[in-house]
């Protein structure tokens, strides 16, 4: 007897993060706002390898970790300012992650 | 022998003395402008020669002037702008400012490259230059109209809509400090509070119009220099563009394997953004990495003015919606401007210039104002009734702490319910002080005056350095912006020049290659003296130019030096038009000594250093170290970090010292 278990389509997707990406990045102008699911609290690098992939991007990931100096990353407004490689914050429900580029201004 | 005949310039400058009615051309040696290039460099010039140091600003004795510079009214792309000169009332300091449009080579069309202005009309008068003739003619009917009216009616008594128009509103004629002048009905010769100046003369506008041409040494190497920054720039690709695209675009990812370098296109996407939003387009970024001040210096983006639900909403797309048609400056392939409509609602308007980043900062950030069709409104009606957009809003955001903090009643904020983002009251406010009308007498003169004025502890709501109120550019995130508030003549100013737009990571240091220059780290307050200083003489080359300050920010490498050697046939290299940018620089500080100020009196507020630091946000826990950043731009430029003094050292290397030799004699 094979007995068939239907997957659980809905699967726990334990968090739901806030994503902003508004600016100017390696020549790409992005403005984007979206939520990010993820089935667990996740590392912070890992989450812009998700950026990546959800935006059909090769962004984040190509810089390793050590952003350009005009790039500002925010955790729940707070600035993130190690490499993002040697970050230890894990992004969980509710968190907010932006990421902008200082244009200057007039 | 042969009159000397100055390429690049008109060669003479026009003195009117408005008590007497009199006009005066000067003709201007080669040798002046080759060492004070144009703009506000020729300007201070003459101001410290022939203007009595203790000159009260509001009175006669001030001298108002319009300048431009060598790039004005040519072929040179992206060079429109023009620049006020006197000492200013806000500051009591040397005053200048910058304004865009099509004024200032109207200006020099009429014949002159500079106007400067002595005295004051018995009554209200405006200049017209028109064609060669000149008049001062009655401005009585014109005085108490807005700025906008001006103009219409200014040209339908002229009989030619060709005139352009610089001109006071009511701000103006009631000497409000922040008042500022306006030309092409929304581009502003806005901060110094020079407005004032115009009134207190008399003098309600000016209106140009001529056919003289600027005499260019060559045309054809000016015509490609253009070229480049239009190829560089240009968002329109040719059809040779686009074929060489199509052929090389297979073949990108193999280039990339092979680490072939390829141009960098990001300069392309700022001017994008520019063109597309103008500096709309910065806002919501701005605001939620506190490059923007939040609620008068004090707030954090995320709690107060969040992207998701506040700074977005008057940020690009929410701002463009309801452009009718783009602006553009004279000679501007960016063109970043735009007219605006609003339909219908308690901010309707048929037709407004948009406002621009810093306007968005001061009624939106600074305010916690997130409606956008009300900033519309407070721009509009701060070029009609001539107003400082970042003075204007900064007081606001003043006006409503004190009402937060219980300084004011309701009734005595005469029933205004000023609270943070009450966007009615905030219009309301500022319709007042363009009248002078109530409690709007104690706001008008900027924040300084009204704490002043108010008392009770509310000196520590006024965000300002020696009267003028900070620009839309928040210090504990980028720095160096602090040392340019406080060590340049006009303090608070962020369009001159420094080490912040480095730390940002905007541009690039080896631009000036051949000095070896240490790696910009955002918080490290040594080492960052000598940068911070070649980029301000060279932001003053690219003002008294007359170019726009967003062509070399957007394409760090335009050929601004070649431009200028192409209308004037010298051979400056960068280090000559770096040399007169600090002499520039040195004399407008001298102007300041010469007026009694020391480096002590340019103090910035506790609160844009971060002391105390926010306790959360983009900049949680940063203070910074003001005084190490000024002193190492002083030590930089040769001044004495106490007295302010420049070395004798520093004033023979510029051809200063006959100049300022008052100066040295009475410091000794």
């Amino acid at each position: 007897m094979i007995l068939w278990l239907p997957k659980n389509k809905h699967q726990a997707i334990a968090h739901e993060i806030e994503v902003n990406i508004m600016g100017l990045f390696d020549g790409k102008f992005l403005k984007e706002n979206f939520t990010l699911k993820l089935s667990q609290e996740t590392p912070v690098e890992e989450v812009l390898q998700l950026i990546d992939k959800k935006l059909g991007i090769n962004l984040f990931t190509k810089f390793k970790g050590e952003l350009p100096a005009n790039w500002v990353m925010l955790v729940n407004g707070d600035r993130l300012d190690l490499p993002v490689k040697d970050s230890t914050l894990l992004l969980k429900s509710k968190d907010q992650l932006s990421v902008l580029s200082i244009l200057g201004g007039g | 022998m042969a009159k000397e005949i100055s390429k690049g310039y008109m060669g003479k400058i026009l003195w009117v003395d408005l008590s007497t009615g009199t006009f005066k051309e000067e003709e201007v040696p080669t040798r002046e402008y080759r060492q004070f290039l144009g703009g506000y460099g020729l300007g201070v010039k003459y101001l410290y020669e022939r203007l009595s140091p203790g000159a009260e600003p509001l009175g006669p004795d001030n001298i108002l002037g319009f300048t431009t510079g060598p790039l004005n009214h040519t072929s040179a792309l992206g060079c429109g702008r023009y620049t006020v000169v006197a000492k200013s009332p806000l500051t009591n300091t040397w005053g200048d400012a910058n304004s865009g449009g099509h004024f200032g080579p109207a200006l020099k069309s009429a014949g002159y490259d500079a106007i400067f202005f002595l005295g004051k009309s018995p009554q209200p008068v405006y200049l017209c230059l028109n064609d060669g003739m000149m008049e001062l003619r009655d401005a009585s009917h014109l005085w108490g109209k807005d700025t906008n009216e001006t103009e219409d009616q200014i040209c339908r008594e002229l009989g030619d809509n060709r005139f352009r128009i610089a001109s006071i509103g009511p701000a103006g004629e009631k000497q409000s400090l922040i008042a500022c002048i306006i030309n092409d009905k929304g581009r502003a010769a806005a901060r110094s509070g020079l407005g004032a100046v115009m009134g207190s003369k008399n003098l309600k506008a000016m209106a140009v119009k001529g056919n003289e041409k600027t005499p260019i040494a060559d045309e054809a190497l000016l015509g490609k220099l253009n070229k480049i920054i239009r190829d560089k720039l240009s968002l329109k690709p040719s059809k040779l563009q686009d074929f060489i695209m199509m052929l090389v675009k297979p073949l990108m990812p193999l280039l990339f394997r092979l680490k072939v370098p390829l141009p960098s296109p990001d300069f392309k996407l700022v001017n994008q953004i520019f063109q597309d939003y103008g500096t709309s387009g910065l806002v919501s970024t701005s605001c939620e990495s506190q490059d923007a001040p939040i609620k008068n210096w004090r707030g954090i983006a995320y709690q107060d003015f969040p992207m998701g639900k506040k700074s977005s909403k008057i940020s690009d797309d929410n701002v463009i919606k309801y452009q009718v048609k783009k602006f553009a400056c004279a000679k501007c392939i960016v063109a970043c401007g735009g007219i605006m409509e609003v339909k219908e609602g308690a901010y309707a308007l048929s037709q407004g210039h948009k406002p621009e980043y810093e306007t968005l900062a001061s009624f939106g950030a600074v305010c916690l104002n997130d409606d956008v069709e009300s900033i519309i409104m407070a721009n509009d009606l701060c070029n009609r009734y001539g107003f400082d957009t970042i003075s204007a809003g900064a007081t606001i955001a003043f006006a409503i702490e004190c009402y937060e903090k219980g300084v004011f009643s309701q009734a005595q904020l005469d029933g205004l319910d000023l609270t943070w983002g009450n966007h009615a009251a905030i219009i309301a406010l500022l319709k007042k002080m363009g009248e002078r009308d109530g409690v709007g007498n104690i706001f008008a003169d900027g924040v300084r005056l009204a704490a002043q004025r108010i008392g009770k502890g509310s000196e520590a709501y006024a965000i300002h350095v020696a009267g003028q109120e900070l620009a839309m550019h928040d210090p504990r995130l980028t720095p160096s912006y602090a040392a340019t508030y406080c060590t340049d003549a006009t303090p608070a100013r962020h369009t001159q020049g420094g080490a912040a737009y480095f730390e940002a990571g905007l541009l690039k240091s080896v631009f000036f290659v051949r000095d070896n220059l240490p790696e910009m780290k955002r918080y490290d307050y040594e080492n960052k003296g000598k940068l911070h200083v070649l980029q301000s003489n060279y932001m003053h080359v690219i003002n008294c130019a007359g170019m726009c300050m967003f062509y070399p920010l957007t394409y760090q490498d335009v050929p601004l030096v070649g431009m200028i050697n192409a209308a004037t046939g010298w051979n400056l290299t960068l280090d000559d038009a770096l040399e007169i940018g600090e002499r520039i620089h040195t004399l407008r500080h001298c102007f300041n000594l010469r007026e009694g100020f020391l480096p002590k009196d340019f103090q910035l507020p506790l609160r844009a250093m971060g002391s105390p630091p926010l306790t959360a946000g983009p900049t949680k826990g940063i203070t910074i170290d003001v005084d190490t950043l000024n002193r190492n731009v002083y030590l930089e430029r040769g001044w004495d970090p106490i007295s302010g003094m420049p070395s004798a050292k520093t004033i023979q290397k510029l051809g200063l010292k006959e100049l300022v030799d008052d100066l040295v004699v009475a410091k000794k």
